[in-house]
């Protein structure tokens, strides 16, 4: 009868046991929702986005997603959102545009201190002309890149969007001297390492077209 | 019986243990916004991007272009392929071939989106009918829809080959998939064309 009383002892101190160790490794995963997550980022990504394409952008708030050219174009202004209080000349912001004329991206966007953002307009155009402009990506190819303004179109007087195709000196998209190249891409560059970036995405319809005729282009807001 | 008190009281105990659990488990909350593989987000986006699709479409009048693309003596859209019989009168396997297929195909395709287009008309009793433009299969639960409405005339020319514009008007033709519903004004339908998306 001693030996049995020990056993049952046995048994029931061990189930014991094994459940409180499952219990205990189980609490944490329980509280991985209450930790912190990217839910801030992706509220501002998506009101920032929703923000730019039906009001900030537009030139008729009843038809949203149709971007008004000249303050699409200032908006993204280098000189505009540098902040270093002078504004573009090249690209002023007209009294028509619905943002105000601030040289601060985040002020403008009504942008926390804690996060960052970046613009970006993309597009993989159709043509060879305007999907390698200067000629040495191989042609037309099917990768999305950024887009640029391209102030000294070969082909006419006024200035044509075309691919950026890694802009720099001497090249189509040309950002520096007076030539005043824009590309679409403003704001920071993401971290690449640890950390969650939110992306959101928009489709949207810009006045005036691409040097391939289209005017569809994707907006890019990434939120970190 | 002192022994099995022993082996009873654990059990006990490990009940009221796991009972503590579960109840926990209850409280706690999935937000929508939670990672998974459909979340919100994803949703919002693919909404955003269907309507801003649609939206640059219209303003170019493609969307137009794209409901009138009706061969009216084969009675399908224009160069449908791989046609297997005569119920095929709609594209499945790829975009429309006109603008507005490219730019929904440009917007939607890099993100493995995948979409169904329909066009709803008014029938000639009331009531309204669809007629498919594009179909790709049953939307998933996850699926978001846009919409655009437009009006059609009875002097709209239909578009072929092309989208070249042909002689045909829709007032002079029969064999338009929408019927006229105002015979007597020179309004000849009121077309909702749909896109449904969904993830792959």
């Amino acid at each position: 009868m001693r030996g049995q009383t020990t056993l049952d002892f046995a048994i029931g101190t061990s189930v014991f046991i094994i459940v409180v160790a499952f219990v205990l490794a189980f609490v944490p995963g329980m509280l991985q929702p209450f930790e912190a997550s990217t839910q801030q980022e992706t509220a501002a990504a998506d009101r920032i986005a929703d923000q730019l394409v039906t009001d900030v952008l537009v030139e008729d708030v009843n038809s949203p997603f149709v971007l008004d050219r000249e303050c699409t174009l200032a908006f993204f202004a280098p000189e505009n959102n540098d902040d270093d209080g002078t504004m573009s000349t090249a690209y002023p912001v007209g009294g028509d545009c619905n943002f105000p004329a601030i040289d601060s991206l985040s002020d403008r966007l009504s942008l926390g201190e804690l996060l960052n953002v970046r613009l970006r307009l993309v597009r993989d155009l159709t043509t060879v002309d305007a999907d390698d402009p200067d000629g040495d990506m191989g042609g037309d190819d099917d990768e999305v890149d950024t887009l640029c303004v391209d102030e000294s179109d070969p082909n006419g007087p006024d200035p044509r969007i075309v691919e950026a195709n890694d802009p720099g000196s001497g090249r189509e998209c040309d950002l520096t001297g007076s030539e005043a190249d824009l590309l679409f891409d403003i704001g920071g560059d993401p971290p690449d390492s640890v950390g969650s970036v939110v992306v959101s995405v928009r489709t949207v319809h810009l006045e005036g077209g691409f040097a391939d005729g289209t005017h569809d282009a994707r907006l890019i807001v990434e939120v970190w | 019986m002192r022994g099995q008190a022993h082996t009873l009281e654990a059990v006990t105990a490990s009940l009221l243990l796991i009972g503590g659990l579960v109840f926990a488990l209850q409280v706690t909350a999935v937000t929508p916004l939670s990672a998974s593989t459909s979340s919100q987000h994803l949703e919002n986006q693919h909404q955003s991007i269907a309507q801003g699709a649609l939206a640059s479409a219209a303003e170019q009048g493609e969307v137009r272009v794209a409901v009138l693309n009706w061969n009216t003596s084969s009675l399908t859209f224009y160069e449908v392929p791989n046609r297997t019989d005569d119920r095929d009168v709609y594209y499945t396997r790829q975009a429309p071939e006109n603008e507005f297929g490219r730019i929904i195909d440009r917007s939607m395709a890099p993100r493995r989106i995948v979409y169904n287009v329909y066009v709803r008309y008014e029938a000639e009793s009331g009531g309204r009918r669809a007629q498919r433009l594009v179909y790709r299969g049953e939307p998933s639960d996850n699926a978001v829809s846009a919409t655009t409405t437009l009006v059609l005339f009875d002097d709209d020319v239909l578009y072929g080959k092309d989208e070249s514009p042909l002689t045909t008007t829709l007032g002079s033709t029969s064999d338009f998939y929408a019927p006229d519903a105002h015979p007597s004004s020179g309004v000849y339908n009121v077309v909702e064309v749909e896109v449904i998306a969904w993830r792959q």
